[in-house]
């Protein structure tokens, strides 16, 4: 196993000195990274204002900044010529936070399949009927809660219960129905119903409407 | 294994320690002024200085990805609130922004090729030019964050914003935007901070520079601190589109 590169004997071998211990670049190349980069900006932006559907328009916006990270990392601070030991170092780095992410995205995004309780959309569902509750106490019964409801259905339109879909959905994985990502997981509120906590989908496919007009009740409990 | 350890970096240089005996006694002619006793060097000194820069960039970046991981979280939870964010936000401050930060990378980079041509004055003007346009987007910041500041755009509970006086009727009020901007005023405050550190440590090479400090076998500080910038350059990369442009 070799410890020490030819290169490095040779440079020992002539007292230390590295004769190529830094690669000057020419200076055209960092122009034309500066202006690669001003290029992607451009695109970054024309794109966003295309109005791609949600999904599309982050994994573009990704892909173009990943492209311009990488030109800053290769050419700026110099990763390609510098020793590899280096990007080691940096994809080493990559490498964790690819991990934290998958880990954690991952348990977020696969809750439901297991404990079907703690899917995305029950815990927002829930985090309505806390608030509801919350302005019923204050003594704005009814109206904000009516309000409320008709803004949410008003913001989706393509709104749709997983009721009958049965399987207990992971809200944004592999939806691409444009800007309405949160299809599925939004609250499905019933303007009539005013003040009743809203219906809560129980991810087995059928409602369960909880009982009483307006009476608190604790949202947190989910009939099974 | 050898593949990974080349010629520069301090673990095959800390072996060369032990089999290059000889030359170390040798701090004599030849050495540059600015060699520590206890490197072997200037290149092993410089190498050891970039390793624990890079050590040190890893870390950054780790640090980072925990504001990323809290963005993509929210963006989880809240779809329809970040999604409707974009409106919020002014994306031409941000695009601005962005390109005199892109700048500014190329000028620390254009300092750090001065020194190693043995140019002082490209990098006393190199490193001015970094400088102000890394006061520019501070600048810009504050401008962006005082508006929010004045509408009530504001994180959490303090959030006061009335959405419709500011024309955005069809952003659901009942999906809290306030877990938005606590997301947007941690990642650009925690970002705008290590640009003021930037700003710091620019303004400690700019003197350095001008005492001569920096030679074409020297210019580890200056190297480091551009490898630091180009890093807070790489966060802004990615903090645009998510938080301007995406919708």
């Amino acid at each position: 196993m070799r410890f020490i590169s030819k290169k490095m004997e040779a440079s020992i071998a002539a007292g230390g000195h590295d004769a190529e211990e830094h690669h000057v670049l020419p200076l055209p190349l960092y122009f034309a990274v500066f202006g690669a980069l001003l290029v992607l900006t451009v695109i970054t932006v024309g794109v966003s204002l295309l109005g791609l559907p949600a999904q599309l328009a982050i994994a573009v916006a990704m892909a173009v900044a990943s492209v311009k990270a990488a030109l800053v990392v290769l050419y700026f601070m110099h990763l390609r010529y510098d020793a590899k030991f280096y990007s080691f170092i940096f994809i080493a780095s990559l490498f964790f936070i690819a991990l934290f992410f998958v880990f954690t995205i991952g348990d977020m995004a696969s809750r439901g399949l297991v404990i079907p309780e703690q899917a995305t959309e029950v815990w927002r569902n829930e985090q309505l009927a806390i608030k509801k509750e919350k302005a019923q106490a204050d003594g704005t019964t009814g109206g904000v809660g009516t309000d409320a409801a008709a803004g949410g259905s008003a913001a989706t339109g393509s709104e749709s219960n997983t009721a009958g879909g049965g399987a207990p959905a992971t809200p944004n994985a592999g939806d691409e129905s444009g800007g309405a990502n949160s299809a599925g997981e939004k609250p499905p509120a019933e303007p009539g119903a005013s003040g009743a906590p809203a219906t809560a989908p129980d991810t087995h496919g059928n409602t369960t409407p909880q009982e009483g007009g307006g009476t608190t009740e604790n949202p947190m409990q989910h009939p099974q | 294994m050898s593949d990974l350890i080349h010629d520069q970096t301090p673990l095959a240089q800390a072996h060369n320690v032990t089999s290059g005996a000889a030359d170390h006694g040798g701090h004599g002619a030849g050495h540059s002024r600015h060699l520590a006793h206890h490197f072997n060097s200037m290149s092993q000194q410089n190498a050891s200085a970039k390793l624990g820069m890079w050590l040190f960039l890893a870390q950054e970046l780790l640090f980072f990805s925990g504001l990323f991981l809290m963005y993509a979280l929210g963006r989880y939870f809240y779809p329809e609130t970040f999604l409707a964010a974009h409106e919020l936000l002014d994306w031409k401050l941000g695009a601005v922004n962005t390109v005199v930060l892109l700048f500014s990378s190329l000028t620390m980079a254009l300092a750090i090729r001065g020194a190693q041509t043995n140019n002082q004055k490209s990098i006393v003007t190199n490193l001015v030019l970094t400088i102000v346009c890394a006061c520019a987007f501070l600048v810009i910041k504050y401008f962006e964050y005082s508006h929010k500041f004045h509408v009530g755009l504001l994180p959490g509970k303090y959030f006061s914003a009335n959405l419709s006086e500011l024309g955005l009727h069809h952003i659901p009020a009942d999906f809290a935007p306030g877990v938005f901007f606590g997301v947007y005023f941690v990642m650009t405050g925690a970002h705008g901070i290590h640009v003021l550190v930037g700003i710091g440590l620019m303004i400690w090479l700019l003197v350095r520079a001008r005492r001569g400090d920096f030679e074409p076998q020297s210019y580890a500080a200056l190297e480091n601190t551009g490898l630091y910038w180009h890093l807070v350059d790489l966060i802004w990369i990615y903090l645009f589109p998510l938080l301007y442009l995406v919708r």
